[in-house]
């Protein structure tokens, strides 16, 4: 197996999260089988790979909805294996999922409002007065949440049933919910999945934005090669639940194990990027 | 009519500085606040960006570029250009990087105040190409943080030069501002131009103050009113009309929040005085249509039950003049409560006292419906070149005419028909193009190279561009812009143009569905569709579509009716030059675009398949392929 190459741009970054010899098994089918990478500090890292590799795995492992059987996860030197999930939020990781998952009856509005639940100091009887300090903690929180409004351009859609968006916004909706956890770590599920050229591009645009602007950590699980060979820093490649490379995305484009794995063929010096 | 001593626009807005420096002047939403700015505010800013401006070198008569969305900055960008004795030049923010180009280098401006990200991205990409281009000046940092171009400038950073700026020539604002003359010019506006290359119309303080007051005689406005700023800033329109009446009267400018926002903006706001294109009327008459389409059933039998009531109180209006009676009174108020109320309220017309249409044809229906709702439009008459020619007051509100010639006003129709101004608001010149200047006005009169007369009673007829009046092969003449207003009026109907010619023995049309509504449509008939081409190309919605121009044709001359029409494959664009950055036609160019549609069209076949070059907005050029239906409007109809 190809050995790890890091990017030399986040090599001299801290580490900000380091999965080691992670096993994850549903009875005997094995979905993620030793796997070992780490994320370095602001950087955009892409989870790619054939369907049924084990990306979102990774993800859901990350965020707590798996329990690994085998292996360890350390965010910022911390182990997260027996950690509940809300407390991992607490920490600073937040998510976006494949399909998305919003509150489809509530405004956009209230969908980020409801993301800083976990940030409220205030009891539900002071709330409901909404006096005082409970006043000025609401008016805080709608400020944050108004600045990623702005920052993702969703004005038009601030008041409107999320139920009632196009597909496009509502992934963006999604995004801002997560950022709304104020995260730095952010885990993206195929945030172009579905999209047409125009939405992708605005969201390639936002994910850049993120990185650079708020300096999150970004791991991105996304199938449009296109984009990832664009925006990511590095790339991790998963083959059935196993890590077959790990490089930069010019690296991991002509990598033998990659092509194989893409493309099905024993042997080749086809240096075709895979798509 | 006469300036007042306040003659310049710099000078207007200290009048109004010393008369009400706390009170609100310009409003807009940010972080889904509406923020306020005071007239000291705007003061200060333009003061500051003025002596900014100066540090940075520039000179009296020097060309300041400004390109953005109607913000508080985009207006005190202009006041400061103007005040430090520069000339402002707006260009449209949705310019492509070669228009853009081709105004700096025509403009030679030297600096330029620019939006955001996406405007500073194109000076980026043709500065090369611009010797005279000192500095790039932005005013909303987002996504710029990595930029470290020496071009670039931030508006604080020029505030901040202005303050130190100030420190070594105290008094040098007021001073530059006192030197400002009338007849100086404050604005060249690059006039979309329905044919060929833009051009730079030169337009004075003195233009710009006197079309503003002619077109308060009308309009009578005062400091407590509220107007919404978003008619394209870098057009004459939103300069004449709302920037002027902010100035001249003290009346807030409100901005909204995002292009995209402007309705919801527009409710909380409620403004008093509503100025809008007739496309824009027109659209917002789709939008109410089709949010009827989606209402409740109790909603929607309301609505069908008091539209005649509304629609019989528009005739009254227009064509009797004669009082109602008692029963009709209540019935309309009750009406008018029910429905009417409520609908403008949802559209954000309701507190508006004035409300006005101006820049190209809007059909008569348009005019009926929004009567009907309570609204009557006032219509407006003028132009870049023109200034201010003629309106309606709220005594003599029609839509057949364009209302009284305005004081400051002199119109003569030429034998051809041609309408000639010669009035207070007219413009210098084109920049750099004393020929095209001279082509235009003679003798002091401007050839507008619109047809019309004037009417018994002293009003004026606009009838059609005389360049556009169009013969068929029998020798008929009919009015193109006419029939593409009324058959706009539908839900369905985005954008049409028609087809005729001496050559051509009937009129055709080539339409664009309004994929919105006719998509609705689909949904909630159970017609499956995937894209836009294959929606238009549906026989059912060909059917649907049918019915419209059957509509139209009813209320034309028989030869004039529209015979066939195709659904066209893909939308207008101004990307690609087939309407103006206003959304008027550019009809000649369309005809050669569509030729082979067209010659289809008179063969008499039943369709063709067709390849259309596309430009996307970054330059890329691509193919498309469609299979077009020519549909033909039957004889029965007629």
């Amino acid at each position: 197996m190809k050995q790890t190459t890091v990017v030399e741009k986040s090599l001299d970054k801290k580490v900000k999260l380091t999965i080691s010899n992670v096993t994850l098994k549903f009875g005997g089918v094995i979905s993620l089988d030793d796997v070992s990478f780490e994320v370095r500090d602001g950087e955009i890292l892409a989870i790619i790979g054939p369907n049924g590799a084990g990306k979102t795995c990774i993800l859901n492992s990350i965020n707590g909805f798996y329990h690994p059987q085998l292996g360890d996860i350390c965010f910022e030197g911390s182990s997260l294996i027996r950690m509940r999930a809300y407390n991992r939020a607490k920490l600073g990781i937040a998510r976006t999922f494949q399909n998305i998952e919003l509150y489809s009856g509530l405004t956009t509005l209230d969908n980020l409002l409801a993301a800083r639940q976990i940030y409220f100091k205030h009891n539900f009887l002071a709330g409901a007065l909404y006096f005082g300090w409970a006043r000025k903690e609401e008016l805080q929180h709608r400020r944050v949440v108004e600045e990623i409004i702005d920052f993702l351009e969703m004005e038009p859609a601030r008041k409107k049933i999320v139920g009632s968006l196009p597909y496009g916004m509502r992934k963006r909706v999604e995004l801002g919910r997560a950022l709304a956890l104020e995260p730095t770590l952010l885990l993206l599920d195929e945030p172009m999945g579905g999209m047409n050229v125009e939405e992708k591009e605005d969201m390639a645009r936002f994910i850049i934005d993120i990185s650079e602007e708020r300096g999150t950590t970004i791991i991105l699980v996304e199938h449009d090669m296109g984009v990832v060979m664009d925006i990511a820093d590095r790339v991790v490649v998963l083959d059935f639940g196993r890590k077959i490379a790990d490089g930069t995305p010019d690296e991991v484009k002509v990598d033998p194990n990659v092509i194989k794995a893409y493309l099905g063929v024993e042997e080749s010096d086809d240096s075709r990027p895979p798509d | 009519m006469e300036l007042g001593e306040a003659n310049t626009l710099p000078k207007l807005l200290i009048q109004n500085y010393h008369k009400s420096a706390e009170q609100v002047a310009m409003r807009k939403k940010d972080l889904g606040i509406w923020q306020e700015y005071t007239w000291k505010d705007s003061y200060d800013k333009v003061k500051y960006l003025a002596l900014g401006l100066l540090g940075l070198g520039l000179e009296t008569g020097d060309k300041v570029a400004i390109i953005g969305e109607n913000e508080p900055e985009w207006f005190w960008g202009e006041f400061a250009v103007q005040a430090a004795g520069g000339i402002a030049a707006g260009i449209f923010p949705d310019s492509i990087p070669s228009e853009v180009k081709y105004i700096m280098e025509h403009s030679e401006a030297k600096f330029v105040l620019a939006n955001d990200q996406e405007q500073v991205d194109k000076f980026l990409q043709i500065h090369g190409d611009l010797p005279n281009l000192k500095k790039v000046i932005y005013w909303d940092p987002k996504g710029l943080r990595n930029y470290d171009d020496p071009l670039l400038m931030s508006f604080d950073e020029l505030l901040e030069l202005g303050r130190k700026y100030e420190e070594t020539y105290p008094g040098l604002f007021e001073r530059k501002v006192n030197e400002g003359k009338s007849e100086d010019i404050a604005f060249i506006y690059y006039t979309s131009g329905t044919t060929g290359l833009p051009k730079g119309a030169m337009v004075s303080h003195r233009a710009l103050i006197l079309s503003n007051k002619a077109y308060l005689l009308n309009n009578p406005m005062t400091g407590k009113d509220d107007c919404m700023s978003f008619l394209g800033a870098a057009w004459i329109g939103e300069g004449m009309f709302n920037t002027l009446a902010h100035l001249n009267t003290g009346a807030k400018l409100n901005f909204p929040e995002e292009p995209e926002t402007v309705q919801e903006d527009m409710r909380e706001i409620g403004p008093d005085i509503i100025s809008l294109g007739p496309r824009q009327w027109e659209s917002m008459v789709r939008v109410i249509l089709s949010k009827i389409n989606d209402a409740s059933w109790l909603k929607r039998s309301f609505y069908r039950l008091f539209l005649p009531v509304g629609y019989k109180r528009a005739d009254d209006y227009f064509q009797q003049r004669r009082k109602p009676n008692l029963f009709w009174k209540l019935l309309c108020s009750i009406a008018d409560r029910l429905v009417f109320y409520p609908l403008n309220d949802r559209m954000g017309t309701l507190n508006a006292r004035i409300s006005t249409t101006g820049s190209a044809l809007m059909s008569p229906d348009t005019y009926r419906y929004w009567c009907a709702l309570g609204m009557p439009l006032r219509q407006l008459y003028g132009g870049t070149e023109a200034g201010f020619i003629s309106g309606h007051n709220s005594e003599n509100i029609s839509f057949d005419n364009v209302g009284m010639i305005a004081p400051i006003a002199e119109v003569r129709i030429t034998e051809e028909q041609e309408i000639l101004t010669r009035a207070g608001g007219q413009f210098t010149g084109y920049y750099k193009d004393p020929e095209k200047t001279k082509d235009v006005v003679r003798d002091g009169w401007f050839y507008t190279g619109d047809a019309g007369y004037i009417t018994e009673d002293g009003y004026l007829m606009f009838l059609e561009r005389v360049s556009e009046l169009a013969e068929l092969a029998g020798g008929h003449r009919y009015a193109p812009g006419y029939i593409e207003g009324r058959l706009r009026f539908s839900p369905y109907i985005k954008d049409v143009i028609t087809i005729g010619g001496v050559d051509k023995e009937y009129v055709s049309a080539l339409i664009n569905i309004d994929f919105d509504n006719v998509g609705y449509w689909a949904e909630s008939h159970g017609i499956g569709y995937t894209t836009f081409v294959d929606l238009s190309q549906k026989a059912e919605i060909a059917e649907l579509l049918k019915k419209d121009v059957e509509r139209v044709n009813r209320h034309l001359q028989p030869e004039s009716r529209v015979k066939k029409y195709v659904l066209l494959h893909k939308e207008f664009d101004p990307d690609e030059a087939e309407l103006t950055r206003t959304r008027k036609l550019r009809r000649r160019f369309m005809e050669e675009r569509y030729k082979e549609i067209i010659a289809a069209i008179y063969e008499d076949k039943e369709g063709l398949t067709v390849e259309t070059p596309v430009t996307y907005r970054d330059g890329r050029k691509g193919m498309t392929t469609a299979f077009l239906g020519i549909w033909t409007v039957g004889t029965g109809a007629a």
